[in-house]
């Protein structure tokens, strides 16, 4: 196991959960882990001043809509004053040339992400909600007047598959954006309760890993994702060209699919501190009552979660026979245990093994 | 802080208070600078010289005390504060709180 750091370097703060959108597929609505209750300015200024203590480096406001918080300019100077840099995750509902120079601003402004589904209103509305796109887009270019580094999320969904090269020209050729990055609707939140035409199916997912590999090809390094079809993509050729060449991938095998719990810890929008924003009912204590330093070291949840990398996957019933086992890292955590119940099992969701057999029953094949 | 500052042994130097140091373990920390979001690696010699530039102290007379303190500093602690001393300036994390003549 890694040696734990003294706090972690990094947060993400939930700071409101509060949205003015309702985004078909959002993971937040509907989780059960989310209270709908905001913290008052104070209580987070106050806790900035304990992460710039603990020598705390970037924080990450999302939400909800962080916007949404009258006293988001307060937030964001608290952060600023307290040797800090930060990044925003916003539907860019409320993000004006107002708000652009003010995070310019601050000069510790690492990005602001955008959410922007789709190169038409049409596509982007689709799952959330009429009315989002022109913001969105204006948001972009409110950030990119201001200077201030941007990057768009996109999530694929089988309602803009067909619009991705098209969205790609948009921001990449258009706008002019560096890159942008795209993840895919995971069974949590609204889209665990309404899945039904938000979620992929085993051959949408193909047809999403194989539109986004093309595009990433068109466009080198300007397409990323850390989960989601392209990331699955990249990391089920991966696994199979170890598999082919008998030589596993270093440091798989066990599950190691995530290492957030030794570099970051995530808060709730109503204080309470969890690993992430992917387990929130998994609560370690609460701002302001419980240090950060205590509940980092000492956190029974977080070891547990630390120590997650000592199994191995061949004690899984379900991945013994797998031919790509010793090249699996067992997937992201949260998402096991939204599906089996448990983080100390090896999640479905990014199962290689599973995919194949799902697309075989489809007729379809990964590596053709 | 000066533009060009000129640092010797008798050179009294003041961290730049912008600069975060964060000491994640005994023998690993990290100087972050929230301006530019740049990292440096210090090793705990480098990390105990840090915290005394209070901008009174000379660079002499941190050598002497970390030669107190750590076994094992040689002759060439001098020339190493030295040059620890100027690759921080290069960086702006140091600099000399004393007016300009």
């Amino acid at each position: 196991m890694p040696s734990l750091m003294r706090t972690p370097r990094s947060l993400d703060l939930e700071v409101t959960s509060r949205c003015n959108a309702s985004c078909s597929y959002c993971y937040y609505l509907h989780n059960d882990g989310v209270t709908y209750a905001d913290l008052p300015t104070q209580r987070w200024l106050e806790f900035f001043e304990e992460l710039a203590d603990c020598s705390v480096m970037r924080v990450c406001l999302m939400g909800g809509e962080p916007l949404l918080r009258d006293d988001f300019f307060a937030l964001i100077d608290g952060i600023a004053a307290n040797r800090m840099r930060f990044s925003v995750l916003t539907n860019g509902s409320l993000l004006t040339r107002t708000v652009a120079e003010h995070l310019r601003a601050t000069g510790r402004c690492d990005e602001v992400q955008v959410s922007l589904d789709g190169s038409t209103a049409t596509v982007h509305e689709s799952l959330r909600g009429p009315g989002t796109f022109p913001p969105a887009l204006a948001a972009i270019r409110n950030l990119l007047a201001a200077g201030v580094p941007v990057t768009v999320r996109v999530t694929v969904h089988p309602g803009n598959l067909e619009d991705l090269p098209a969205l790609a020209r948009l921001l990449l050729e258009n706008l002019g954006l560096p890159a942008f990055s795209t993840n895919a609707a995971s069974a949590l939140g609204s889209a665990g309760k309404y899945g039904e035409g938000v979620l992929l199916t085993p051959r949408e997912r193909l047809q999403a890993m194989r539109t986004l590999a093309a595009l990433a090809d068109s466009y080198p390094g300007r397409i990323q994702a850390s989960a989601g079809p392209l990331a699955e993509w990249r990391t089920f050729q991966a696994m199979e060209q170890a598999r082919e060449d008998d030589l596993p991938i270093p440091g798989r095998g066990r599950l190691v699919g995530c290492g957030c719990v030794f570099d970051k810890l995530a808060v709730r929008a109503d204080g309470r501190y969890v690993p992430c924003v992917m387990l929130p009912t998994f609560t370690l204590g609460e701002i302001g009552r419980d240090s950060l330093s205590g509940v980092w070291q000492q956190a029974q949840v977080l070891q547990s979660l630390r120590r997650r990398r000592d199994l191995a996957l061949k004690n899984f019933a379900e991945c013994r026979d797998c031919p790509w086992l010793a090249s699996c890292t067992g997937n992201c955590p949260g998402m096991a245990f939204a599906l089996t119940g448990t983080v100390d099992r090896p999640c479905p969701e990014g199962c290689l093994k599973n995919y194949v057999a799902q697309l075989d029953a489809a007729g379809e094949s990964l590596w053709s | 802080m000066d533009d060009q500052l000129v640092i010797d042994l008798d050179s009294a130097l003041a961290v730049n208070p912008t600069l975060v140091l964060r000491e994640e373990s005994d023998d690993c920390a990290l100087l972050f600078d929230p301006d530019n979001g740049r990292v440096h690696l210090l090793n705990p010699c480098a990390v105990a010289v840090w915290k005394r530039l209070d901008g009174r102290l000379k660079l002499r007379e941190i050598v002497a005390a970390l030669s107190a303190e750590f076994d094992g500093m040689g002759p060439e602690a001098e020339a190493q504060v030295l040059a620890l001393a100027r690759s921080l300036a290069a960086l702006g994390a140091v600099g000399s709180l004393q007016a300009k003549s």
